[in-house]
């Protein structure tokens, strides 16, 4: 206990702490109730697998909440340089996946370091932005660099290709400079910008893409094909009604009809299994949550951790309206996890780096550490 | 370090970024929770029902029809079973390159077979879809023997509809058909589904509840690649229940043979009960054509046949009855005392009444006639004595007695209640007032009265059973696949009417004349030992526009209808006979002939009769060729 003095440990955050013990424990009674009908077994690699990653996420929630996030900070460029590489790595020789290169294998473990430079951003922004002194409203030509951190790793990631991450690496690095403050111009100017390379972007994407995104708009028109991943989620959702149809009969799964049933719609998933009813009680979890995460950044007292927050925050929060949208139709299907409830390492690494983030801020927001 | 946060830490401007997305944040989970609101609560039972049927496959097994046979269970219609080539989307390997190859070997058009796949690309990809309908042995063969090169095709057993007798009777039995999507949704149909065949026209519709066996089911649970888990629930169809007509077979083609090449009806019946014996309309067509879907060429064909082969022209066609319409006004004369039979009164070749002359059709008569005579003579101007003393109210009166005016009641769809005039019925329907003059034109049949040779059939049956009328009925029985008896039909005597015994055999008398007196209108339908009764009737089409005897010259549309009705023997009837002959090139002694024929059958079958030693030349049979010709005018 060297490393958590008790100066820390008094502001240590348990709601945010329990929320999310609570939420990766139903979790797994989840992905339990989602195997396939001719595949229970208690000793499930998939579940088992998920556990082992949780416990490895708490260990590293206290290896990072150990250390001051200034000192993180301090090493940010090295975190993302290190992740930008291995995405190109990814890019040169990966493992095909699903007909996308995004995958590094380790032996037995294989991870997507896309994933990771979520994190990365948040903490090379934060350190870009607040390494020179009273800039707290950019002009277009300051955020150059900015910008450079972000449209690098999400145009390299969105060729994975892995629209989802892509998304909401630009999606966060925008939220952290939002936050830092802009010019009025700039805002402008780069709307501009944005509304004129929308279309070129378009044209970028890759096909199953596109259709995905049309797809959305028109569920029925291709009821076996593109449309099929949309309308089996609504169908596995709204089948719940009220209370679902219990623990492992959440028929969409079992047999295979929800594709991605771990993973991204694993949402369809408990939901037909519990219903409205558990839905709601899920949702309530994931309010606190974020809703905390907010009250943390709000209350932090210095310019490094309320970013570090909000850039930690809106990776929560993204995750979690984005993939719930997509299992309901509200969204277009882009791969995004639900925060410990979606089965994969590395996606729990991530949201519990985020969550560690957020304690870590609290724990230190008196303390003005010199560096 | 940083000297960047003033004493509140952080700019006051970024704090309110915090709460702006806070706010975001909130609002997006509530549209969330509304959204998950109306999938799970509002639509939920819809998406129940959808999760349920993605995990339960069920393929329906087509029940066999019941059969329809004649009295005697000899069969009319019945199901065999076709063999058709079906494949199953989900099971292909390379659908282009197969249906090219099937088509090659069945000399089809590949494109029509692209066509029908796309059609049903929307069924679930392990729902079978036939390409090559009711194939033949020699196709049969050929599938087999390249089947290696198809997969996913194989050949579907499916019952048929099977038509011993072809047009015989085809609109009495009526045909089947797949069943329409706007048939699905309504509530006598609720216990099929969308595979079926139904019944359209005819018993094949009156009795669909019946005849539609049980369809069976293959139910499995399976996931999404179609893979069955769990066990395979299969429930056999059930035959549909057999149909036992009152139809005599043998008297049923003989009647055919008679009609094929004319237009018109043949009905005959028991007049002791009301039981069909024969009932056929032509010209006829052949339903088969119809238990798959009929193509549009052969549709069009049998649509565009002004003739009307789908209309059951026995009991929807309602025509002028023409002179078989004289019994009523003898009957309602006899009835209002305003003659006896033996009265005898002037009948010349002209009526007058006011400015208006009505003919007789035999300009040569010219005597004091009685009742008997001027049946049997069917003289028009005697009728016409007695249409100016009978108001047509009065007349209708009786025409609705024996069963006219409205529908008989029998056992088959749509059929046609005719018209009989009254003053107010005309004026309701017509929008005219009555001329007095018109009534002379009813009474011998010649005017707004109509009616169905069923109806008329009917109305001669009461006259010979001495007054009861039955309700006509082609139904004997129905039979369950395991011999119960689900249905059986009894005789109905719907009333009996309200005239006189004495004055019905007077009629009955005339009627006897009508064939065994040598002035009667149809000598040649004499019965040698059986005393053949019955009435001839000739309708005009127009009026006279065609004052020529030579009745080929005239167009066949405008030919008139031959009528012949009559019963057998005169005590104790046997069987009732109305021939319809439309547009006929001989007239009502003709249509007596061919209800000779039928009579002479029934009873020779029943023992009653047996047909004089054959000498073709010799007999009265030769008196076919006696028929007056030139005969024009109603009698």
């Amino acid at each position: 206990m060297k490393l958590l003095d008790n100066e820390y440990a008094k502001n240590f955050d348990f709601i945010i702490f329990f929320t999310v013990i609570i939420i990766s424990f139903i979790g797994i009674i989840n992905l339990y109730g989602s195997l396939s009908v001719n595949h229970k077994d208690f000793f499930d690699p998939y579940v088992i697998k998920q556990i082992i990653w949780l416990m490895i996420a708490y260990f590293l929630m206290f290896a990072i909440i150990s250390i001051d996030y200034n000192t993180l900070i301090e090493v940010a460029y090295y975190i993302y340089g290190f992740i930008f590489i291995l995405i190109i790595a990814v890019l040169l020789k990966g493992r095909i996946t699903h007909g996308a290169s995004r995958w590094i294998s380790l032996g037995m473990l294989s991870f997507q370091p896309s994933e990771f430079m979520k994190i990365g951003l948040v903490f090379a922004l934060v350190k870009y932005l607040t390494s020179y002194e009273n800039r707290n409203c950019y002009s277009v030509k300051e955020l150059i660099i900015p910008l450079i951190i972000i449209l690098l790793p999400a145009l390299l990631i969105a060729k994975e290709p892995d629209l989802g991450t892509a998304l909401i690496v630009f999606f966060v690095g925008i939220i952290i400079i939002y936050f830092a403050g802009i010019k009025k111009s700039a805002i402008l100017i780069l709307t501009g910008i944005a509304l004129f390379l929308g279309p070129v972007l378009w044209f970028h994407l890759k096909s199953y893409q596109k259709s995905r995104i049309l797809i959305f708009l028109h569920p029925a028109k291709d009821y076996l094909g593109a449309g099929y991943n949309i309308i089996q989620s609504e169908v596995a959702v709204g089948a719940g009604r009220l209370f679902g149809d219990g623990f492992g009969n959440g028929s969409q799964s079992t047999l295979n009809f929800l594709p991605a049933k771990h993973t991204d719609f694993i949402f369809s998933t408990f939901s037909q299994q519990f219903g409205f009813f558990g839905g709601m009680v899920l949702i309530a979890l994931y309010f606190i949550l974020i809703i905390r995460g907010f009250q943390i950044v709000y209350q932090t007292k210095k310019l490094q951790g309320f970013l570090l927050g909000a850039g930690a925050l809106s990776i929560l929060a993204l995750h979690t309206i984005i993939n719930i949208y997509m299992t309901i139709g509200l969204l277009p299907v882009v791969g995004v996890p639900l925060p410990f409830f979606s089965y994969g390492g590395t996606s729990i690494i991530v949201d519990m780096s985020a969550v560690a983030i957020l304690l870590n801020i609290k724990m230190r927001r008196y303390k003005f550490q010199g560096a | 370090m940083s000297s960047l946060y003033n004493e509140n830490g952080i700019l006051k401007g970024q704090k309110n970024r915090i709460n702006l997305l806070a706010i975001i944040f909130t609002v997006l989970i509530f549209i969330l929770i509304a959204r998950l609101f109306y999938l799970q609560i509002i639509k939920g039972g819809y998406y129940y029902k959808l999760a349920k049927n993605n995990a339960t496959r069920i393929i329906y097994l087509t029940a066999p029809r019941g059969d329809i046979l004649s009295s005697k269970g000899k069969i009319f219609v019945d199901d065999e079973s076709s063999f058709n080539i079906a494949i199953t989307l989900a099971h292909i390997e390379n659908l282009k390159a197969e249906l090219i190859f099937l088509a090659r070997l069945m000399h089809q058009n590949y494109n029509k077979f692209l066509k029908t796949v796309k059609k049903e690309e929307f069924l679930p990809s392990y729902e079978p879809i036939i390409l090559m309908r009711n194939i033949s042995v020699k196709e049969l063969s050929k599938f087999e023997v390249n089947k290696l090169f198809l997969p996913g095709f194989f050949i579907a057993k499916i019952p048929i509809r099977h038509y011993p007798y072809k047009k015989i009777g085809a609109q009495i039995f009526g045909y089947v058909g797949p069943v329409s999507s706007s048939q699905l949704k309504e509530k006598k149909y609720d216990y099929l589904n969308s595979s079926d065949i139904v019944g359209e026209t005819g018993l094949e519709y009156y009795y669909q509840k019946y005849l539609h066996g049980k369809d069976g089911e293959k139910r499995v649970v399976v996931n999404s690649h179609g893979e069955p888990i769990g066990k395979i629930i299969i429930k056999k169809p059930v035959m549909g229940a057999n149909l036992y007509t009152t139809l005599d077979l043998p008297l049923e083609r003989l009647a055919y043979k008679l009609m094929k090449k004319r237009e018109g009806a043949i009905i005959a019946i028991n007049p002791n009960n009301g039981k069909i014996l024969a009932m056929v309309s032509t010209p006829s067509f052949n339903p088969f054509y119809f238990s798959e879907g009929i193509s549009q060429k052969r549709w069009d064909k049998i649509i565009k046949n002004d003739q009307h082969p789908l209309e059951n022209k026995a009991i929807q066609n309602a025509l002028a009855p023409g002179s078989t319409f004289k019994v009523i006004g003898a009957l309602a004369a006899l009835s209002l005392h305003l003659i006896t039979p033996k009265e005898k009164i002037y009948s010349g070749p002209t009526f007058k009444l006011g400015n208006a002359v009505f003919y007789n059709w035999n300009p040569n008569q010219k005597s004091k006639i009685n009742l008997y005579r001027a049946i049997a003579e069917s003289v028009d101007t005697y009728f016409y004595s007695l249409g100016v003393k009978i108001s047509v109210d009065k007349l209708a009166g009786y025409a609705f007695r024996l069963g006219f005016g409205k529908r008989t009641g029998i056992d088959l769809p749509d059929e046609n209640p005719g018209f009989i005039p009254t003053r107010q019925l005309v004026y309701k329907r017509y929008h005219r007032h009555w001329y007095k003059g018109s009534t002379l034109s009813v009474i011998i049949g010649q005017s707004y009265d109509i009616v169905t040779p069923i109806q008329l059939v009917t109305a001669y049956s009461s006259i010979a059973n001495g007054g009861n009328i039955y309700r006509p009925y082609l139904l004997k029985k129905i039979v369950s696949q395991n011999g119960r008896i689900l249905k059986e039909m009894k005789p109905k005597l719907i009333k009996h009417i309200d005239i006189k015994k004495s004055y019905l055999s007077a009629v009955k008398k005339g009627l006897c004349d009508v064939v065994n007196k040598d002035y009667g209108t149809a000598v040649n339908g004499r019965i040698n030992g059986i005393t053949f009764c019955g009435k001839t009737g000739t309708a005009q089409i127009i009026s006279k526009i065609y004052s020529i005897y030579d009745i080929k010259k005239i167009p066949r549309k405008y030919r008139d209808n031959a009528w012949f009705v009559g019963f057998a023997p005169l005590k104790n009837p046997k069987i009732a006979v109305v021939v319809l002959d439309m547009h006929a090139n001989f007239l009502g002694a003709n249509a007596a002939v061919i209800a000779k024929k039928i009579v002479e059958k029934y009873l020779e079958q029943k023992g009653l009769w047996k047909p004089p030693v054959r000498k073709k030349v010799n007999g009265k049979v030769k008196s076919k060729s006696k028929v007056p010709s030139f005969i024009y005018t109603s009698f």
